[in-house]
């Protein structure tokens, strides 16, 4: 019986040491949960000096694995970044809180062309981060035609010369353009083709991978690639020789913003901290550090010209009409699951 | 009662780790199964609501040909570790001991480094632009370059690379403690070197084959990121598909199935193992 009630004394114990470990701030402090690499330290850390807020910085990579981390409870996040049908999905869910704007003063430099996005069709829970556009990175040394359609991904010619996304959505939503459909499809039918398109690609492809595909197209280990155009301007900058196209049949317009989760126990210092990162000056800063293209004008207009002009971050012409954005599949994810497993685990 | 109170004190020292052990292993692994035979809602959350459909799904021939792909590797790299480790093993064994403990911590040092790290210096080996290709291409051996990352092949060199160290360890430890005066009784009975080999040694360090071979079959499994960075996601192993249900896909209930079985296969390769050295215990002690 002794032994028992010291393991219960040593567990209590412990249970005290882990419950003290969480008290004892004076300081009023934010936690923000962002992508891993995707703000530069400076900003965040010229805001604590300017508020006095403490900013507790955690990051993740995908989406999914945010949203499992929100969702399981015991956390207490102030800000999220997550994409565009991330968000509608934790709307749909009333996880958000509606923002405050009187306090993010700065919205007004977010361009008018990115305000009213489908996810968040009334402006009221987000405020747009950085976004951008899937498309082909090519080698132009191994590649001497124009790069202007999904189908070069399909041509024989470039047999183990192609690097696809190892994530579902974004290589079905290429097969799925390129068949003319919504890259949102709920069709079953037009699934199963996409699902055929890509088991035939298969013997083309070297392989499905993640961020990594960007150093590899470095490494010029393959001759075309998937990838997003952030990772696009970050490869064509390190190898003069890389290129960038949006194929004309349409591609996935993206975007990653800023949003206050229920929970949060410090909505104003994360409304301030919003605010921070939509001052031009600091949108720029992290423009410059991330790479990716920002939506705030007044950022924008202080951009170097090197990367103002780089079509590969803002191309020309309307971007609305090049990309459809992802929206919220969750209801049928399950199909979507069962088609890439299959496309995955397909013999060539 | 008396003994048992004897056996209860002389292992109380136990106690402690078995409860770490039993809180640690135990009740995860519960976890796991009991949510095996749940479901999930749309939204990737857990539905308290019994089910089959798991299972059901597991038998799929996607799914099936995944647990092939899992068990060949593990098969093909337990034998390709025994036939570099056994003979490093076996020389090593004959070495002085000075030598011997060089040799021994040479083996355990790849473990310093994160096995990551080690995954990558593969990739770094054998990419297009890598140090193999860059060499034979300088050397104009070749004039392409080899295509050796992305395949079947590119793997299995990954988690033979990773796992040897234990085959060996355990090939080693049953060599090491074999009876000299039964290799001499062979040479003076005739027999030569490799008779005496395949029918005294050999036989005598089954035990560390078997133990080697579950040793390495195990964690060839689970090993998902030397899929995933040396096999380019072309072929879809256990571990990789786990990984992807309980993340991008959502369904943990099914990544969950997918661990019991995955134990399943565990278990029998274990059975075998422990049939396999219990036999030789009784027949050779």
């Amino acid at each position: 019986m002794k032994r028992y009630a010291k393991v219960v004394f040593l567990l209590a114990a412990l249970a005290i040491i882990f419950s003290l470990s969480g008290c004892g701030e004076a300081k009023p402090t934010i936690k923000v949960f962002n992508w891993g690499d995707y703000i530069d330290e400076s900003v965040y850390e010229a805001f604590e000096k300017e508020y006095g807020i403490k900013v507790i910085y955690e990051d993740f990579t995908s989406n999914e694995d945010m949203y499992a981390k929100l969702v399981s409870g015991g956390v207490d996040y102030d800000v999220l970044f997550p994409s565009d049908y991330m968000i509608e999905r934790l709307i749909k869910e009333d996880r958000l809180e509606k923002l405050n704007f009187d306090n993010i003063p700065n919205y007004k430099y977010i361009d008018e062309r990115f305000k009213d996005l489908p996810y968040d069709p009334e402006n009221e829970y987000s405020v747009p981060y950085f976004w951008g556009t899937l498309g082909i990175l090519y080698n132009t040394k191994m590649v001497d035609e124009p790069v202007d359609s999904w189908d070069i991904l399909w041509d024989q010619k470039y047999k183990k010369e192609i690097f696809m996304y190892a994530s579902q959505r974004d290589s079905l939503g290429v097969a799925l353009k390129k068949l003319g459909y919504s890259l949102n499809t709920r069709n079953e039918a037009e699934l199963e083709e996409a699902k055929q398109l890509l088991i035939e690609q298969k013997p083309l492809v070297l392989a499905y991978m993640g961020d990594d595909i960007k150093d590899k197209m470095i490494g010029e280990e393959a001759a075309l690639a998937l990838v997003y155009s952030g990772d696009a301007v970050y490869a064509t900058w390190e190898n003069e020789d890389l290129a960038y196209a949006i194929p004309k049949e349409g591609t996935n317009l993206w975007f990653d913003a800023m949003v206050i989760p229920k929970g949060s126990k410090n909505k104003e210092g994360a409304e301030k901290f919003i605010n921070w990162l939509c001052d031009p000056e600091n949108a720029l800063a992290n423009a410059e550090y991330v790479g990716y293209s920002t939506p705030n004008k007044g950022a924008f207009d202080l951009l170097d010209d090197k990367l103002k002009n780089d079509k590969t971050a803002y191309p020309d012409g309307d971007i609305m009409e090049m990309g459809e954005l992802f929206v919220d599949i969750s209801d049928v994810i399950g199909l979507y699951n069962r088609i890439w497993d299959e496309v995955m685990t397909a013999r060539d | 009662m008396k003994a048992k109170a004897k056996s209860l004190k002389k292992n109380a020292p136990a106690i402690p780790i078995l409860v770490w052990i039993g809180f640690l292993v135990g009740v995860p692994l519960i976890f796991v199964v009991v949510l095996s035979f749940l479901s999930r809602d749309n939204l990737g959350n857990i539905v308290f609501k019994f089910s089959l459909d798991n299972y059901k799904r597991m038998f799929d021939p996607i799914y099936l040909r995944v647990f092939a792909n899992s068990f060949l590797l593990a098969i093909l790299t337990g034998f390709i570790t025994l036939i570099i480790g056994y003979p490093v093993a076996y020389f090593t064994t004959r070495l002085k001991a000075k030598k011997r403990s060089f040799v021994t911590a040479l083996i355990v040092l790849p473990f310093w480094v994160s096995s990551l790290l080690r995954t990558y210096g593969w990739v770094i080996l054998l990419g297009k632009t890598g140090l193999i290709n860059n060499v034979l291409v300088g050397l104009n051996i070749i004039d392409q370059p080899l295509n050796m990352m992305y395949k079947f092949s590119t793997t299995l060199i990954g988690t033979a690379y990773m796992l040897i160290p234990f085959m060996i360890i355990a090939v080693y430890n049953s060599v090491d403690k074999l009876d000299r005066s039964l290799l001499e009784a062979s040479y003076d009975l005739g027999a030569g070197k490799w008779k005496t080999f395949f029918n005294i040694t050999l036989p005598l360090t089954i035990p560390g084959i078997s133990g080697g071979f579950t040793l390495v079959f195990i964690p060839s499994l689970g090993m998902f990121f030397v899929s995933d960075l040396l096999g380019g996601g072309r072929t879809v192993f256990l571990g990789n598909l786990i990984n992807t249900q309980v993340t991008r896909g959502r369904n943990r209930p099914l990544a969950a199935a997918f661990s019991v079985g995955m134990i399943v296969l565990v278990v029998l390769v274990l059975l075998i193992y422990n049939r396999v050295t219990k036999n030789k215990g009784r027949e050779l002690f």
